[in-house]
Formats: structure tokens, sequence, C-alpha cells
């Protein structure tokens, strides 16, 4: 490969991997952007995607079903477990929050050993996806590119929602004028349950299309939560842009950064966080509250 | 009335649960084995101990040791240094073990091997390779009976130098302690063995790495024509199969590919990788199968792949040395372990007296579309090393002398 044509390749391959991120990090962004619950479990949900993913795929054989069901089945486990678990230390305030889901991250994670054992799963994924494609000169993995169209379809849709139907204008409403939105008339605990409900199901889908990816394995949650926090805080509360532009840039970080300085690499992501909360606490993206 | 009947039961269940390890010491000898029983390397630790407890149910049907029947004693080391060391002296000081295993941790292991000369009690080190643990640490409670990692990556250098005319080698490994020992003594190991050969690149990269594709890129442009790397578990898979994805399509020398966890995942993408280490399943000669066989026998059907040969291996030697012996007492068992020879399953293992190292032939094997083991591809062994080539001097180990 010529020395120049690395540098594309390396752009696709922080793009991806950026991709990725944000894929699991947009729940995160409803869930602990827009509501604020610091939801430490947020990584789990996404295992839980994966690991369910795995089941169904052996039960049916059927990936795009998994594309489906394992979102939805994920999605009912986050509003459960924001009306019984949730709901009732919300009123704490965010220390409780944190350490219920801290605890719970622990548990699903103890639960998905003892269910599906120790050992890292075979995801297989359908044959269209499975080859890989020719240009620029260089073999590239469709599964990857796959990645890039589904992140694609998860911001086009949500941004859609949230911004542009009256849905979303409720959303936003209820998040920022609880009492106010109450007093019209509209269950505003309904509205968070459910905005947990679809915070869980994006989780979920990240994990059914991360798990082949990343190998579905009990470890995949505590590795990938630091970096879901880091893109949420970086692109500015509750900001879906904002978290696609952190993704985006924390990506290339990495790329780049192992292909120039291969020993501050890792560093690079919490530089960039550090060098944000200095110059624009707000997040890039984000409100001034 | 019902109350008093509940404190009865509970007095009854403490008093015969305290009762019973005294009961059987008449006929039982304690072994400790300080593993990993919680967290991410739990797999590590179940592999370690279906391997030591094979070897003492074999030993105890046939007749036990020295009379006695061999008991295990299994802690939690939860992969941390201070609670292996607690543990150890509670294994020791309490339970009165004769020994204390412990393989999958070389942090761990390096731990409480600093702790021996204290309690006086022999550390058995299964299969932990950090080259320190009998290097610059030595002290002589502390027996290895696997490969260190420069022998390990020396049978990997080789294969490569004398087997291949592949020059031009990029080395990849976990940014901490083992994969810099890997880096470091292959490099030296390539160095003497093919002195042609260029180092075209050299990376760490942080431990559970989620994407390989910016390290497989450079892979690609730095010119190499192989690649070594000392990863395990996830990071390994994720090399290969990434790699193999992106359309690298090198060699790649591995020294934990014999795990079936990995190779599970990795299948196809495995092919033209090639693993090194003191054992693999396959070697087609009557010793090796009757081991394997024997293993199988022992262990309720499972196949000694990975760490799991090796502590089998491992807690059979210590065994022989206690009978060598004659004796429980630690400083008879390492007089007798000293210099010891077993007759292992591809060739004699000799306990160096010196630094208690043990001189191990090793294994080369490459990717298996097929074997007797597993419903997956594994791998098959290619060529056998003796123990001669691949062993380190003393000096070249970092060893130094123990100061009381």
């Amino acid at each position: 490969m010529e020395a120049l044509s690395i540098i594309p390749v390396q752009f696709l391959h922080g793009l991806v991997y950026g991709m990725l991120l944000f894929l699991v990090a947009s729940g995160l962004t409803l869930i602990f952007g827009m509501m604020g619950v610091l939801n430490f479990a947020h990584g789990a949900l996404y295992m839980l995607g994966a690991y369910f993913s795995f089941s169904i795929l052996r039960w049916t054989g059927q990936f795009w079903l998994c594309m489906i069901v394992a979102p939805l089945l994920v999605g009912a486990f986050g509003i459960l477990m924001e009306r019984f678990l949730l709901r009732q230390v919300h009123r704490y305030g965010h220390a409780h929050e944190l350490l219920l889901t801290f605890g719970l991250a622990y548990i699903i994670e103890e639960l998905v050993k003892w269910i599906w054992g120790n050992q890292p799963l075979h995801v297989e994924i359908p044959a269209m996806l499975a080859g890989s494609v020719q240009f620029l000169g260089i073999t590239y993995p469709t599964y990857r590119l796959f990645i890039l169209l589904i992140s694609a379809i998860v911001f086009a849709v949500l941004f859609l929602i949230l911004y542009k139907t009256r849905a979303g204008i409720i959303v936003t409403a209820a998040v920022s004028r609880a009492e106010m939105v109450n007093a019209l008339g509209i269950n505003v605990p309904l509205v968070f349950m459910l905005l947990f409900g679809v915070g869980g199901a994006l989780a979920g889908l990240a994990g059914v299309i991360g798990g082949p990816y990343l190998i579905t394995n009990p470890g995949m949650a505590s590795t990938i939560i630091i970096d879901l926090f880091v893109v949420v805080v970086v692109g500015g509360l509750g900001s879906l842009p904002g978290a696609l532009l952190a993704s985006f840039l924390i990506g290339e970080l990495q790329s780049f950064g192992i292909l120039l300085i291969p020993q501050m690499a890792i560093a690079l992501e919490f530089l960039l966080m550090a060098v944000v909360l200095i110059v624009k606490p707000e997040g890039l993206l984000g409100d001034k509250a | 009335m019902k109350r008093k009947l509940w404190i009865g039961t509970i007095v009854m269940v403490v008093v015969t649960l305290l009762a019973a390890p005294a009961a059987w010491s008449a006929e039982t000898v304690n072994f400790g084995v300080c593993e990993i029983r919680s967290g991410a390397f739990k797999t590590n630790g179940d592999r370690t101990i279906w391997g030591i407890e094979a070897a003492v149910k074999e030993a105890n049907s046939q007749g036990g040791l020295l009379g006695k029947q061999i008991n295990l004693v299994i802690e939690d080391n939860q992969g941390k240094g201070e609670i292996g060391v607690q543990k150890t002296k509670k294994l020791v000081m309490q339970d009165k073990c004769v020994v204390v295993i412990q393989g999958s941790s070389s942090g761990v292991g390096g731990a409480i091997g600093q702790a021996m000369p204290r309690l006086k009690r022999i550390y058995l080190d299964t299969n932990a390779e950090a080259m320190g643990i009998t290097g610059e640490n030595f002290n002589p409670y502390v027996f290895r009976t696997c490969l260190n990692a420069g022998m390990h990556v020396k049978a990997l250098a080789t294969y490569f130098g004398t087997k291949t005319k592949l020059r031009k080698v990029f080395l990849i490994n976990q940014d901490y302690s083992w994969g810099y020992d890997v880096a470091k003594y292959y490099e030296k190991a390539i160095k003497e063995i093919a002195p042609d050969t260029e180092i075209v690149g050299k990376e760490f990269h942080p431990v559970f790495n989620k994407d390989f594709a910016p390290y497989v890129s450079k892979i690609a442009a730095s010119g190499a024509d192989y690649v070594i790397s000392g990863n395990w578990g996830t990071d390994l898979t994720q090399l290969i199969v990434q790699g193999r994805k992106l359309g690298m399509k090198l060699p790649i020398g591995t020294t934990f590919l014999d795990d079936d966890g990995v190779m599970s995942i990795a299948r196809e993408s495995a092919e033209g990788c090639i693993q090194a280490n003191m054992y693999i399943l396959g070697i087609d000669t009557d010793k090796a199968r009757a081991f394997e066989n024997t293993f199988h026998k022992y262990s309720d059907g499972k196949w000694p792949s990975f760490v799991i040969m090796e502590a089998y291996i491992g807690t059979k030697m210590f065994i022989e040395a206690v009978r060598k012996a004659g004796s429980f007492d630690t400083e008879k068992i390492i007089k007798a372990f000293e210099g010891m020879t077993w007759e292992g399953p591809i060739g004699p293992i000799t306990m160096r007296p010196e630094d208690h190292q043990a001189q191990n032939p090793a294994v080369i094997a490459e990717y298996a579309a097929q074997t007797k083991y597993y419903d997956f591809p594994y791998l098959k062994p290619i060529m056998t090393i003796p123990a001669s080539d691949i062993s380190l001097s003393l000096e070249d180990s970092g060893w130094k002398p123990y100061k009381r």
C-alpha cells in the first residue's frame, strides 16, 4: 500500500468506529442527555442487545429479525427498569440514580455470564454482508459500510422525530419544563418511560450491529461505557447532532492517533473532553443552560 | 420451639463444617489453589482448575500421594495481587496446604511468589509467563512448570527464522508488561536466529482494544511479510478476524491461539496463523495420545487445550516431586524438584535447579479446518522444538540470585 493512500483508509476506519459509537451513544443522548438520568447501565443494555441477537439468530437464523426483535426486547427491559427502579429513586437525585444503574450494570453483566457463559460468542452475519468490496484500491468489509448506513438511518429518523414532529416537541418540552407540560394534560411520567424505552431499544439495536463487529462477549459493556459518556458530554447534553459530531471526532482522533502518535492515541479522546469542557463547558453543540 | 430447632440445625451444620476438615486430615493432604474465580478472566481460572483437578483425581484414583488422598482447597484471588497474597496466607496457615498453585495471572503470580519465603511454602506457577517470576524476582520457593515469555517467543522465532524465508516482521502487542516482554524477547531471538530480519513495525495497543482497523492499515503500509502477536482473548480474536476481513492475509505468529474460546470465533480467519506453546492437541505419538486420553477420562470428557494442559502437567510434576522427596516437607520437596526430569507428552521436562524454570520442549501448530476435538476449526501440530533450542541462559532471563 502506498504511504499516501493510508490517509483515506485511516479516515474510513475512524468514521466507521465513530459511527458505531454514535449508534450506541444515541440512546444515551436521550436518557442522560435529555432526561438527565446518569444511566451507567447503558453499556449493559447494548450488551443485552448483542446477546438477545445471538439467541434469536440461533433459533431463527434470521439476522434481519434480530434487528427488529432484539431492540424491542431491550426497549421493554428499559421500560421496566424506568418504571420499577429508576422512578423510585428519581426524587433523591443523581447520586441515587448513578448508584442504582451502576449496580444494575454489574447485575446484568453477571446475568449474561450466567445465562450465556463467559466465552465470547460467534455471531454469523448474513452472506450479503459478510463479503468485502473493492474501492480506492483497497478491500473493505461490507459489514463496516453497513454500520455506516444503519447509523445514518438512525440519525435521520431520530432527528426528524425529535426536531420536526409534535411528539418530539412534547418530549423536549417534557424534559425541560416538566411541570408546565404536565399541567397541559400530558402524562409526563409516561413520556419519560417511553423515552427510556426508546433509548434502550437504540442501545439494543447497536448491540445487534456491534456484536459481530466487536465480538459478543461479557466484557463488551464495561469497555464501551466510558466512551459513551465522553461522546454525550463532548457533544453537548441532549444534542443529537452534537453526539454525532463527537463520535466522529473520537473515531478519527483514535484512528489518526494510532497512525501518528500511537503511544498517545488512547489519551486523545480524554484530552478532547478536557479541552471541550474548558473552552465550551456546555459541549460542542449543547445549549447554554 | 421452632426457633430453637432452627438454631440447633444451624449449630449442627456449622459444627459439621468445622469438624469435617479435621476429620479428613488423617488421610488427606491439602493442595491450595489461588485462582481467579470471578470477573472477566474467570474462564482462565476455570480452565487452570480443570487441569489441576484432573491431575489430582488421577493421582487419588491410583492410591493418592504418599498414602494420602489429595484434597483441593480453592480460593478466589479476584485477579488482584494483594488479595492473592491474603488468600495464599489463609491457604498456608489455616488450611495447611503443602503447595499453592496459581497460573492465570502474572501479576498475581508475582505477588504470591514474593510472599512465599516468609510462609516457607512452595508456589507452583503452572501458566503465568512473566519473566520476573523466575528471573529478577527469583526465590527458592517458586517453581514454574510452563514456558516463560522469552522461551515462548523463541519457539516462534525458531520457526519463522529457520522454516520460512519471511524476514520482515511487524510486532503488535498489548500495552502492558506481557506485551513488552513478547516484543523485546522476539526481537532478541530473531536477531540471533535470522540476523537479516528487519523489524518493520512495533505497536502496543490498549488491552481490550475494540477496533483494530487502524492498526491493520499500519501493518499493511509497513511492508511486513509476517506479524507476531502475544495477544490473548478478544484482543487476539479481533486482531485476526478484523485483519482478515480487511484483506490482511499475512501469516500471524501467536502465543495463545490454542484457546478454544478464541478459535470458536476466529474459525477460518485463523488460516495462515502459526501458534507456539509447550503443548498442542493432536500430537501423533502414543505418549501424547495417552496424555490426552487420561486427561479426558479424569475431566468428565474435556480436552486439554490452552492453559488446561499446562496446569495438568504442572500439577503432575509437583506430585512427582513430592513422591521423589518421600515427604510433604517443603525443603525436601524443593531439593527433590530441583533438577528433576519428568517425561512429558512431547519429551522430557527438566526443572532447572538455579532458577526453578522448567526447560520444556515446544510445539508449533498451524490452522486445521477439522479436528476430532471441536466442532469448529482448530489447530494441528507441525513441528516439535527441543527444549535446548528455546532455552534462555540465566543471564538472558534476567535472573538474580535470591538474597535472604
